[in-house]
């Protein structure tokens, strides 16, 4: 019997902040959703990011960046992605990004950034939406 | 206690609570999730024995604040603090704050050096003096500090992990100027616990942690009798999401646990006591915060006092410095942010606050200009001289309503440390994941009150404005890490090799021996050993602490 | 890959050549109830593989995640390749999870000999997923030398990772009465080993002897307390050898021998067949129906139950035959 899989989304914190609060309230949410969350923690490289990604099988990859360094470590992670295979994995950034970087970042393959402020629901939503199909 | 609120007058008011129309969907729990009444008289407010309670200011339980005259002899030190890029560029934003009337410095590091970094590792890429300076080894230091008197000013400094290495630093540098270390005033962070609960800044196991904290307060009451060895922080914990009770628990139970694992060295509690000072948020919720800091003084006093036995007045007094909060400023519409800063601040001074640093409204979005940082100071002057504030001591005192809540916030804090205790204590209960639990459900049930316009954060869920003029950005200049990778380099290549690795070898003896820390550090501050050398040496002794539950 | 291939031929094909990617999908793929049969028939059961099956269980802040992630570095220094497999509970509410346990496992990401995955329970009774013990067999399918499986265990939990793990850890420590209470539950005697952790707390001495005063009075073999300081590393080498020891000679537990391991593969292949038959069997539904009224003991429904579901699918003796080549 086949069942209904729940989606699977890593969050991660790359970089050195330590700052977790925001991606552990969305790991909570994402939970109450139905979905399983598999965090890595903080101080991630982006190898062991998306060593996480692959192992775990994930569909959807969300990181958190609120030191500023999103545009040093947001293009090592899309590159490492697609070496992977894993090119179609939702890929999320949330934290303190400016809004120049916003556009640039798409440009890169980020499927979406979302600033502080975003309602949690939204969150959910997107991920619903925007879920790879998977065989 | 008789009512003094006539039966008939009261009823009628009751009636006309009752019947008068709510202000539907918005919640009236305080920003803590605390049950806040529509009015509070003398039935609330228990004064039961004025002097056990409240005292006089300058008095057990200094529950109205730990002066007499309070901010009549010596207004509260205005102190933001700062720190980016190298060595220069933190000691030419000094240069500029004393010149807006600044007094006292508080010194932001980067994260690689927050977490132990050199500036060459690695994991420091797109870091370095980033978030604050980089300072790698003791000639940072002593850049930071160019053409200041470090006889003349005190000197605050943010860091936790190596926080022992970098006052070890701090007293070489003061040497190197020729200033005695029996002058040298300032605070050290210094707080590991509040890294376990919260900030995340931690890198050796809990408890060889808290012997680091403790070699510092030892070194510090024999050594640096002016300087403040901990501030013990409550803001980082209330910055992850918990409430304002949590906050105000959670780091009282650190501060006993800083006072116990002392007292098991031998330390005597009136020789390192009046040393210990607090670090609490100044948030939102204008009277619960004016409460958080009443009881947090009673409490400790009365804990100093009765169940460590402090005879030493300065032992009990809860001194603390206070921050605006970070989370609570929004990335939407900035400049509203000016209007959080003043407001919150107003909190901390009528709570009784020793010094305060007022956020940039910026700071959401970058580190704060030139511009906004002024702004900030600017906010704390016309508090201090323009508002009256500071004239009368605990004006609040004898207000019902902060009286009660006051109260209120005693007793649950009560209720926690009887909780700890249960859980086998503050660092078992670090283990099990505890305290992060409680601060991520907090957190949670923050934002979903959020999501469900329970709360209105204003510019974010409603009255949003598209329309915003935007603010100027500080920018670092990609070449500050470059350059100061290079001069770390440069720096390594010349010192005297052999007495580095004898430092480090040395700091691995003792890391493993009961033995104090601190000179074996200031050794090799002076040896130009660095900041990630020594946290090797030292994590080669202690362990590396991975993370904990509970998230 | 030839186009006549089956999915699952094709996915056992690159597990065979070691491709993790393919691993990693055919693992979501028994979780989510597909080639559930695919896997029974051509992966081999594990008493016919090399594999060593750990189990690592404690109260929560025993320090099992350290210690596991400790004897991860200690395998790789060895040679050995490993799997982690470790399961956190669902929300019972939502069917969500929040799997925490990468957190701790700090391995280098290039190191192709680590293969990490985490299990939410899916509602499961037992604390592991329904599919854990497929999901064992493709792990061990794929070649690994060790599994080293994680859960939380309390109450049953314990019982359920016992049927399937060579060896069973337990992760006490010295503080906090953490010994009282799996004594309480009566897990205590399910542990093969029992590791100490920080082993440098004060009161080290005293749980010993504490502990061996429990197994003095228990007509079992005393399992070897092994001291260990998770975060300094301290201790892994001796817990490793005594895991060693306990995989070689066997378990000396014969109520978790094969008999019962037995018994627990029967209870997976009657749910299995169950599931398959609720909804599309008349006999089944009656079944259910007569329960549901309330008018029939239980228990000759159940018998009821096992002797339609052996009839539909009667036992093929070929099965006993895969998975010994």
């Amino acid at each position: 019997m086949v069942k209904s899989r729940p989606p699977r989304v890593v969050l991660s914190k790359v970089g050195l902040d330590g700052h977790d609060r925001g991606v552990k309230i969305v790991a909570r949410a994402l939970r109450d959703a139905g979905m399983e969350v598999i965090y890595t923690g903080l101080w991630q490289t982006p190898e062991r990011v998306i060593r996480a990604v692959a192992d775990e099988d994930a569909d959807v990859l969300g990181i958190s960046i609120l030191s500023g360094a999103h545009m040093t470590l947001v293009p090592i992670l899309i590159d490492l992605l697609r070496q992977e295979g894993l090119g179609d994995v939702l890929f999320l950034v949330g934290g303190i990004i400016p809004e120049e970087d916003i556009p640039k970042l798409h440009e890169m393959g980020v499927s979406h950034v979302f600033i502080p402020g975003v309602s949690l629901d939204n969150i959910v939503t997107f991920i619903r939406e925007h879920l790879p199909a998977r065989t | 206690m008789a009512s003094r609120t006539s039966t008939d007058a009261q009823e009628r008011f009751e009636r006309e609570f009752a019947e008068a129309p709510v202000r539907p969907t918005i919640t009236f729990d305080s920003i803590s999730g605390e049950k806040t009444k529509g009015l509070y008289t003398w039935d609330d407010a228990d004064p039961g024995d004025p002097d056990e309670k409240l005292g006089f200011p300058g008095q057990f339980p200094f529950t109205r604040g730990v002066h007499a005259n309070l901010y009549r002899g010596k207004l509260w030190t205005m102190r933001q603090f700062a720190g980016f890029g190298t060595a220069e560029d933190t000691n030419q934003r000094y240069q500029f704050l004393f010149s807006k009337g600044q007094r006292d410095l508080s010194v932001a590091f980067d994260l690689p050096t927050l977490m132990g970094l050199d500036s060459d590792d690695h994991r420091s890429i797109g870091e370095v003096g980033r978030l604050g300076v980089a300072v790698d080894t003791v000639d940072d230091m002593e850049r930071i500090f160019q053409g200041i008197d470090l006889n003349q000013v005190s000197t605050s400094m943010t860091i936790n992990a190596p926080a022992a290495i970098v006052l070890a630093y701090y007293l070489v540098a003061a040497e190197r100027q020729g200033v005695p270390w029996k002058n040298v005033r300032g605070t050290c962070q210094n707080d590991i616990l509040k890294e376990f609960h919260a900030q995340n800044e931690f890198v050796f196991p809990p408890q060889e942690s808290v012997r680091l904290v403790v070699d510092t307060i030892e070194f510090c009451a024999q050594h640096v009798p002016k300087f403040n060895p901990v501030s013990i922080s409550g803001y980082h914990i209330r910055e992850a999401g918990a409430s304002a009770i949590e906050e105000l628990a959670f780091t009282l139970a650190d501060g006993f646990e800083y006072v116990e694992q002392s007292l098991a060295r031998g330390l005597a509690v009136d020789d390192f006591a009046p040393r210990l000072s607090f670090f609490f948020i100044a948030h939102n919720d204008f009277f619960e915060e004016i409460a958080k800091y009443r009881a947090a003084r009673r409490i400790w006093a009365r804990r100093l006092r009765d169940r460590y036995g402090a005879k030493n007045e300065a032992s009990m007094k809860l001194r603390f410095h206070a921050q605006t909060s970070g989370a609570a400023l929004q990335a939407q519409q900035p400049q509203v942010n000016l209007m959080r800063v003043a407001y919150q601040a107003m909190a901390a001074v009528l709570g009784g606050c020793q010094s305060l640093h007022t956020n940039s409204m910026d700071e959401t979005l970058a580190l704060p200009s030139e511009h906004a940082v002024t702004l900030a100071l600017r906010t704390q002057q016309v508090l201090a001289y323009e508002t009256g504030v500071a004239n009368t001591v605990d004006p609040l005192g004898g207000s019902y309503f902060i009286e009660a809540l006051t109260d209120r916030m005693e007793q649950a804090a009560e209720e926690i440390f009887e909780h700890i205790d249960e859980l086998g204590g503050v660092m078992k209960a670090i283990e099990t994941g505890y305290f992060r639990r409680v601060i991520a459900d907090s957190a949670y049930r923050y934002q979903r009150e959020v999501d469900r316009k329970e709360r209105i954060i204003v510019g974010v869920n409603d009255f949003v404005d598209n329309q915003v003029p935007p603010v100027d950005l500080l920018k670092i200049d990609i070449e500050t890490e470059r350059m100061q990778v290079a001069r770390l380099k440069d720096r390594k290549a010349k010192r005297d090799q052999a007495k580095v690795k004898e430092c480090l070898s040395r700091i691995s003896d003792v890391a493993k021996s009961k033995e104090n820390l601190m000179p074996t550090l200031i050794e090799a501050a002076r040896a130009q050993v660095s900041v990630g050398e020594v946290v090797i040496a030292l994590a080669g002794a202690f362990g590396r602490y991975a993370g904990v539950p509970g998230g | 890959m030839s186009e006549s291939a089956s999915p699952f031929e094709e996915l056992h094909a690159r597990i065979k050549a070691k491709d993790r990617r393919a691993l990693a999908r055919l693992v979501s793929r028994l979780e989510n109830g597909e080639l559930v049969d695919e896997v029974r028939s051509l992966c081999p059961p594990h008493d016919s593989m090399r594999t060593l099956v750990v189990g690592m269980t404690g109260s929560p802040g025993a320090g099992k995640s350290s210690l596991t992630a400790g004897l991860i570095g200690h395998l790789r220094q060895q040679k050995k390749t490993v799997a982690i497999l470790a399961t956190d509970p669902a929300s019972p509410f939502t069917g969500g999870a929040l799997l925490g346990e990468r957190v701790r496992m700090d391995y280098d990401p290039a190191d192709v000999g680590v293969f990490m995955r985490s299990f939410s329970s899916r509602g499961a009774t037992g604390g592991l997923s329904e599919s854990t013990a497929d999901v064992l067999r493709a792990v061990e399918a794929f070649g690994f030398d060790v599994v080293l499986m994680e859960t939380v265990g309390s109450g049953q939990d314990q019982l359920a990772i016992r049927d399937l793990v060579d060896v069973l850890v337990l992760v006490l420590t010295p503080a906090g009465g953490d010994d009282i209470q799996w004594e309480k539950a009566g897990q205590m005697e399910a542990a093969d080993l029992i590791a100490l952790n920080k082993a440098d707390l004060p009161g080290t001495d005293f749980a010993i002897a504490g502990l061996r005063a429990i197994f003095e009075l228990s007509p079992q073999v005393a399992p070897a307390i092994v001291k260990t300081i998770a975060t300094k590393g301290q201790g892994l080498a001796e817990l490793w050898r005594e895991i060693e020891l306990v995989g070689g000679r066997g378990s000396h537990h014969p109520r978790f021998g094969p008999a019962r391991r037995l018994l627990s593969a029967a209870q997976r292949e009657l749910r299995r067949l169950f599931e398959k038959e609720e909804s599309s069997n008349p006999v089944v539904a009656d079944l259910i129906e007569r329960f549901a009224r309330g008018s029939q003991d239980e228990h000759p429904l159940a018998r009821d139950l096992l002797k339609e579901l052996s009839r539909v699918e009667p036992v093929d003796p070929s099965t006993t035959h895969h998975g010994n080549g």
